[in-house]
C-alpha cells in the first residue's frame, strides 16, 4: 500500500516524515515542465479571447 | 474544518507555527484554501438569502407593502449576482480545491499561489458590489442580465462592470489552475478514465469557464463604453443594436448555467455509488454524456431570446438544439437511477440530498424542455414560470448537490460526524418547503404573472401567498444547516473513521480524519481496487 495509507494507524503527525522525496526527482521535473506547457496553451487561450473582444471593441466603435 | 488548526505545528513542514492571519491570508494550502471558499460561500448564501426573503415578504400580498419598486428591482438583481458568481460558483470551486488533489493522489494544486489570489479577489469583488446598495443611486436595479438600455440608467453600472471583471478573473485563473492540476498532478496509475467523476465533471467545466468568462467580460466592458465612452454597440439611434447585446450575454450565459450544474452531476455520481454500494453504470457514458452537454451548450444560447423576434431558422434551430440536451440528461438520469436499482441502499443525509436532486433536477428539466418550446415560450418567457424553472435546476439542483456534498465529505474535512438527526430535519425541511416555495410559481407563470414585479394582479395572490410562507420556512431550514455545520465542525463528539461511509471509495477516504494539512506529498500506489472505477477497461 502506499506510504500515506500504510500509516493510517499512526498518530497523524508520523504519516508524513519529512525526508521522503527523493534527491533527483524525475516525476516532479516532468509535472513541472507539464503544468508550464498546460499553463501556457490556457493563458493564450484566454489572451487570445480577450484580445479579439477589445480589437473589436476598438475596431467597431 | 479549520478544526485541522490543532495539527498545524505537526503538518506543515515549511517552517514555523503559522499566525492566524498567516494562515488564511497567506495561504498556499488547498485545503485552507477550500475552506475559505466554502465559508465565503456559505456567507453569501445567507446575503443572497436574506434578500429572497425581502422579496417573497414585498411579495406576500398584492400590492406595495414594504419598499419602493425601484429597490426591489435592486433586490431581484443583486439576490441573482449573489447566489450565481457569490453562493454556487465559489461553492464549487471550494469543493473542487479542497477534493480533486484528493482524489487524484496529488499533493496540492498545479499553482498554489495563483490559487490564493483567486480567492481573495472575490471579497474585494463582492465588497464593491454590494457597497452599491448603500450608495446614493443605490446598486444595480436592471436584472442579472444587465440588459441595455435599462442597465445603462443605473448610476453604479461602472461599479457592477468592475465587480463582474474581477469575478472573471477570478473564475479564469481557478480554471486554468483546476485544468493543470488534473492534468499534470496525477499520481501514477491515475488514468483519465479511471478519475472519480466529479474530477471530470470539474475538468470539462473549466473548459466552458475559460470560454465564456471573456465572453462576459466583453460584453459588460461594451456597457461601460456605451454609457460612459460615447460608443453605441448597443444604441441604434448610433448605429448600434440592443439585441447584440443579448446574443453575447447569452452566449456566456447558457455555458454558464451548465457550469453551475456540471460539478453537481459529478457530486452525485460520487454520492449515489457510495450509499447504493453499487459502482456506478455506465462510467463511461456518464463522462461522454457531461462531455456532450458541455458541447451542446453553446449551440443553444438563443433560447433565452425567442421572444426578441429572431429569423424563423433560427427559433427552429435553437429549439431542436435545445431539445437534444435533454438526451444526454436522460442519459445521465437513467444511470444515477440504474446505480441505485439493485443496490443495497442506505439513506444518510448525503444520500437523500442525492435522491432529492435526481427527482427534483429532472423536474426543473421538463419545464426547460417547456420552455425550449417556440410558440410556448412566446407564452411562458419572461413569467414566473422560467423562475420555477431555474430555481428547480439551481436550488435543488446545484445548491442540494453542494449540500449533499457538504454532508458527505465534511466528516474528512474536520474528523467529526455531524449530527445525523438534524441533518435529516434539515433534510426534510428544506426538501418539503422548497417545493411550497417554487412549485406554485409553475402555475403563477403559466397564468400569467410576470416576473420582476413589486406588485400584481389580486388574481395572482392565493399562490403568491403560499410561495412566500414557503420561502420563508425553507430559508428557515436553513439555520438548521448553520447549526449542524457549527456543531460538526467543532463541537461533535463522534469521531469520523478514515473511511467514513462503508461504501466509500477512492483515494480521499485512504487518508486520515481530518485529512491532515499536507497529504500525497509523496505519490501514492495506486491499486486499482480501491478507486471507484479502477476497472473500466477490464
Ligand atoms: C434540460 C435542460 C434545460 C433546458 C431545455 C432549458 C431551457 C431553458 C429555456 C428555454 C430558458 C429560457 C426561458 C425564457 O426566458 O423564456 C431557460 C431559462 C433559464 N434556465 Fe434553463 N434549461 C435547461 C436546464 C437548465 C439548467 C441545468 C440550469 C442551471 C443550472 C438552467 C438555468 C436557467 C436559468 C438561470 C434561466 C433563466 C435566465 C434568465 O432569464 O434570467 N437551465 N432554460
Ligand atoms: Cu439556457
Amino acid at each position: 500500500m502506499s506510504e500515506t495509507a500504510g500509516c493510517l494507524e499512526k498518530p497523524i503527525h508520523m504519516t508524513q516524515p519529512k525526508m521522503q522525496q527523493p534527491a533527483i526527482d524525475q516525476p516532479d521535473a516532468d509535472r513541472r515542465k507539464g503544468v508550464r506547457r498546460t499553463v501556457t496553451i490556457l493563458v493564450a487561450i484566454v489572451a487570445a479571447f480577450f484580445l479579439v473582444s477589445f480589437v473589436q471593441i476598438v475596431l467597431m466603435k | 474544518m479549520s478544526h485541522a488548526a490543532t495539527h498545524d505545528q505537526h503538518d506543515d513542514h515549511h517552517g514555523a507555527p503559522k499566525s492566524f492571519f498567516q494562515r488564511w491570508c497567506m495561504s498556499t494550502n488547498h485545503k485552507d484554501i477550500g475552506t475559505l471558499y466554502l465559508v465565503f460561500a456559505l456567507v453569501m448564501f445567507f446575503i443572497g438569502g436574506s434578500f429572497a426573503m425581502l422579496i417573497r415578504a414585498e411579495l406576500f400580498k398584492p400590492g406595495l407593502q414594504l419598499m419602493q419598486p425601484y429597490f426591489f428591482n435592486q433586490l431581484t438583481t443583486m439576490h441573482a449576482l449573489v447566489m450565481i458568481f457569490g453562493a454556487i460558483m465559489p461553492a464549487f470551486v471550494g469543493l473542487g480545491n479542497w477534493m480533486i488533489p484528493l482524489m487524484v493522489g496529488a499533493p496540492d494544486m498545479a499553482l498554489p499561489r495563483m490559487n490564493n489570489l483567486s480567492f481573495w479577489i472575490l471579497p474585494f469583488a463582492f465588497t464593491l458590489m454590494l457597497s452599491t446598495l448603500f450608495m446614493a443611486g443605490g446598486g444595480p436595479a436592471g436584472g442579472w442580465t444587465m440588459y441595455p438600455p435599462l442597465s445603462l440608467q443605473s448610476d453604479s453600472l461602472a461599479y457592477v462592470v468592475f465587480a463582474v471583471h474581477l469575478m472573471g478573473i477570478s473564475s479564469i485563473m481557478g480554471a486554468i489552475n483546476i485544468i493543470a492540476t488534473i492534468l499534470n498532478m496525477r499520481a501514477p496509475g491515475m488514468e483519465l478514465l479511471k478519475m472519480p467523476v466529479f474530477v471530470w465533471s470539474w475538468l470539462i467545466t473549466a473548459f466552458l469557464l475559460i470560454a465564456v468568462m471573456p465572453v462576459l467580460a466583453g460584453a459588460v466592458t461594451m456597457l461601460l463604453t456605451d454609457k460612459y465612452f460615447g460608443t453605441n454597440f448597443f444604441n441604434p439611434g448610433g448605429g448600434g443594436d440592443p439585441v447584440l447585446y443579448q446574443h453575447i450575454f447569452w452566449f456566456f450565459g447558457h455555458p454558464e448555467v451548465y457550469i453551475m450544474i456540471l460539478p453537481a452531476f459529478g457530486i452525485i455520481s460520487e454520492i449515489i455509488p457510495t450509499f447504493a454500494r453499487k459502482p456506478i453504470f455506465g462510467y463511461k457514458a456518464m463522462v461522454f454524456a457531461i462531455a456532450s452537454i458541455a458541447f451542446l451548450s453553446f449551440i443553444v444560447w438563443a433560447h433565452h431570446m425567442f421572444a426578441v423576434g429572431l429569423p424563423m431558422g433560427a427559433e427552429i434551430f435553437f429549439m431542436y438544439a435545445t431539445m437534444l440536451i435533454a438526451v444526454p440528461t436522460g442519459v445521465k438520469v437513467f444511470n444515477w437511477v440504474s446505480t441505485m436499482w439493485g443496490g443495497s441502499m442506505t439513506f444518510e443525509t448525503p444520500m437523500l440530498f442525492a435522491i432529492a436532486f435526481v427527482i427534483l433536477f429532472t423536474i426543473g428539466g421538463f419545464s426547460g424542455l417547456m420552455l425550449a418550446l417556440v410558440p410556448a415560450d412566446f407564452q411562458y418567457h419572461d413569467t414566473y414560470f422560467v423562475v420555477a424553472h431555474f430555481h428547480y435546476v439551481l436550488v435543488t439542483g446545484a445548491l442540494f448537490a453542494i449540500i449533499a456534498a457538504t454532508y458527505y465529505w465534511l466528516p474528512k474535512w474536520s474528523g467529526r460526524m455531524y449530527s445525523e438527526f438534524w441533518a435529516k430535519m434539515h433534510f426534510w425541511n428544506s426538501v418539503i418547503w422548497v417545493n411550497v416555495l417554487f412549485f406554485p410559481q409553475h402555475f403563477l407563470g403559466l397564468a400569467g404573472m410576470p416576473r420582476r414585479i413589486p406588485d400584481y394582479n389580486v388574481a395572482f395572490a392565493n399562490f403568491n401567498m403560499v410561495s412566500s410562507i414557503g420561502g420563508f420556512l425553507f430559508g428557515a431550514s436553513q439555520l438548521i444547516f448553520l447549526g449542524v455545520l457549527i456543531h460538526g465542525v467543532w463541537f461533535s463528539k463522534k469521531k469520523a473513521t478514515d473511511r467514513v461511509w462503508e461504501g466509500a471509495k477512492g483515494l480521499e477516504w485512504t487518508v486520515p480524519s481530518p485529512a491532515p494539512h499536507h497529504t500525497f506529498e509523496v505519490p501514492p500506489v495506486i491499486h486499482d481496487d480501491e478507486l471507484a472505477h479502477g476497472h473500466v477497461n477490464d
